[in-house]
């Protein structure tokens, strides 16, 4: 087996564990670890994007690599986790724990998403490469849909961004530039979620799982 | 070398005498890391005398499927060895007539029978633990067929003996996502069948018993052979998990006596690294709430089912 062999090997098994840590965060309750899973699957981003980067000698890539751990790794669950701690009430888990059902439901979305995706990439002659991302990006969008706390859901968009990262690295070159802007966009965005969520107030949230 | 039928019947007492005693070194380990003394690993033995001593009482209502299902489930787990791959890598005499289904199938001959067993004895325990293990093991289904599925995609076969050949000569099929998954679906599983933490259906909490509860009603030499045939369940799980998806090395290739002797050496040498992950688990982990199983089983189902998913994702195994 041949070094660029196992290079290859290696990015397919970390592209499933991006995709384990999405299913990781739809079974997930409580807001601080899931935090947690999306600085690991940024991480794990980075790790694809250096092993990416290496394999094509195109040294941006490492750069970019460096963005995402700096930005997506650290600041901005740091930010998040700073409003976990400010406020209470994020001690507390989801009020309904879906977890079989938000599971299955995440399966068959991504089952659908490789499908669409095959029939995308026979019409557009684009390869499988990017399945992983597409069905990452369906993912992101059921875990905004499905949460019902907006820290939860600022995690699904970062999902997604993460996503269109992957898949931009996935084909091919994407402008340096373009992925920076993606960055900023991310950074402006959590900074304007976690101020207006401390303008707001929350109530009591009710423990219903105690219940039965 | 030797026959074949003479090697069928060493696999099925290797399994007989030596799953006691996996029993006991497992119980052995986790009492020494808890800073325990622990029972000695040969305890398991004498509670199995102890108990083929013991009196045997039968409840009034219960009718003859009580008595003969122990003995059925024990024939069931006495068939197993002679089909599957626990210490020689090849076909015996009788394996040719099931492959991975086949396997569950007598598997799921154990289980049914003593499930059905417990239906007229009129204990409310027996009852809890019967309701519990159908319920949770029509959730565990699902991924026992989906690491079959993604077994046969990547070996193309069905049957154990060349899933083994086939993935201990294609060492590079090991790092490969599906497997990769299948791996840890199949551990999932092993960990809810044998009944370990953080599922931890042995043991007689009310809140948490599901295989005890079965055996609730049981005396004497019937609940000796119930406690044998869980041993032996398990053992014969293990040296599948071993042997078919995890380290497929080391197995028996010839019928000489040597390499009988190393395919048991090297068998017992697996299982107990596989005893100190299980350890590892049990001594890390919690118990989980009855009610949370089924999420437990669920994310084994979503391994199981991304193995096969990923499968196709990229493109089939590496080359």
């Amino acid at each position: 087996m041949s070094s660029v062999n196992v290079l290859i090997a290696v990015t397919e098994l970390l592209g499933v564990i991006i995709l384990l840590t999405a299913f990781e965060m739809l079974a997930q309750s409580f807001v601080r670890p899931m935090i947690n899973t999306v600085a690991l699957q940024s991480i794990t981003l980075a790790v694809i994007m250096l092993l990416t980067g290496l394999s094509r000698h195109s040294y941006d890539l490492l750069l970019l690599a460096a963005l995402t751990v700096a930005i997506r790794g650290i600041a901005i669950p740091e930010i998040m986790k700073k409003d976990v701690r400010k406020t209470g009430i994020w001690v507390y888990r989801e009020v309904e724990t879906r977890v079989p059902a938000l599971v299955i439901v995440g399966l068959l979305l991504s089952i659908f998403g490789y499908v669409v995706y095959r029939e995308l990439a026979g019409t557009l002659h684009i390869g499988s490469k990017g399945a992983l991302p597409f069905i990452l990006f369906l993912l992101g969008f059921l875990l905004i849909i499905a949460k019902k706390n907006a820290l939860a859901q600022m995690t699904g968009y970062i999902v997604e961004e993460n996503a269109l990262l992957y898949a931009g690295i996935s084909f091919s070159h994407m402008p340096l530039i373009l992925e920076a802007g993606v960055f900023l966009d991310l950074l402006a965005l959590v900074l304007a979620g976690v101020i207006l969520a401390a303008e707001k107030d929350y109530g009591v949230l009710e423990l219903e799982e105690l219940v039965g | 070398m030797l026959n074949l039928q003479i090697v069928n019947i060493v696999q099925v007492v290797v399994v007989l005498a030596l799953s006691p005693l996996m029993a006991g070194i497992l119980k052995k380990i986790e009492a020494r890391v808890e800073s325990r003394k622990g029972i000695s690993i040969f305890q398991p033995y004498r509670d199995l005398a102890k108990f083929f001593k013991k009196e045997l009482v039968i409840p009034k209502n219960a009718n003859i499927l009580f008595v003969i299902a122990p003995v059925v489930a024990f024939a069931c787990y006495i068939i197993l060895p002679m089909v599957l791959p626990i210490i020689y890598g090849n076909p015996c005499p009788y394996a040719p007539m099931v492959d991975f289904l086949g396997g569950a199938f007598i598997f799921g001959l154990a289980a049914f029978i003593t499930t059905v067993a417990t239906a007229n004895t009129g204990s409310f325990y027996t009852s809890i633990g019967t309701t519990r293990a159908v319920t949770f093991g029509s959730f565990a289904e699902p991924t026992l067929i989906m690491v079959f599925f993604g077994v046969a995609l990547i070996t193309g076969t069905n049957n154990p003996f060349i899933t083994n050949h086939v993935l201990a000569k294609n060492v590079h099929w090991i790092l490969s996502p599906t497997h990769l998954l299948i791996v840890a679906a199949f551990f999932m599983l092993l960990l809810f069948d044998t009944g370990k933490i953080p599922i931890e259906s042995e043991g007689l909490m009310e809140f948490g018993m599901i295989d005890e509860g079965k055996a609730m009603e049981y005396s004497g030499p019937l609940y000796a052979l119930l406690k044998w045939g869980s041993y032996m369940k398990s053992f014969i799980l293990m040296s599948v998990f071993l042997n078919v998806f995890a380290f497929p090395w080391g197995v028996a290739m010839d019928t000489s006596i040597q390499s009988i002797i190393f395919g048991t050496v090297t068998l017992i040498l697996k299982m107990l690294g596989l005893i100190v992950a299980f350890v590892v688990v049990e001594e890390t982990f919690a118990k989980l709430r009855l009610f949370k199983l089924i999420d437990y089983l669920t994310i084994s189902f979503l391994l199981a089912l991304l193995s096969v998913v990923s499968f196709f994702i990229f493109g089939g195994v590496p080359a």
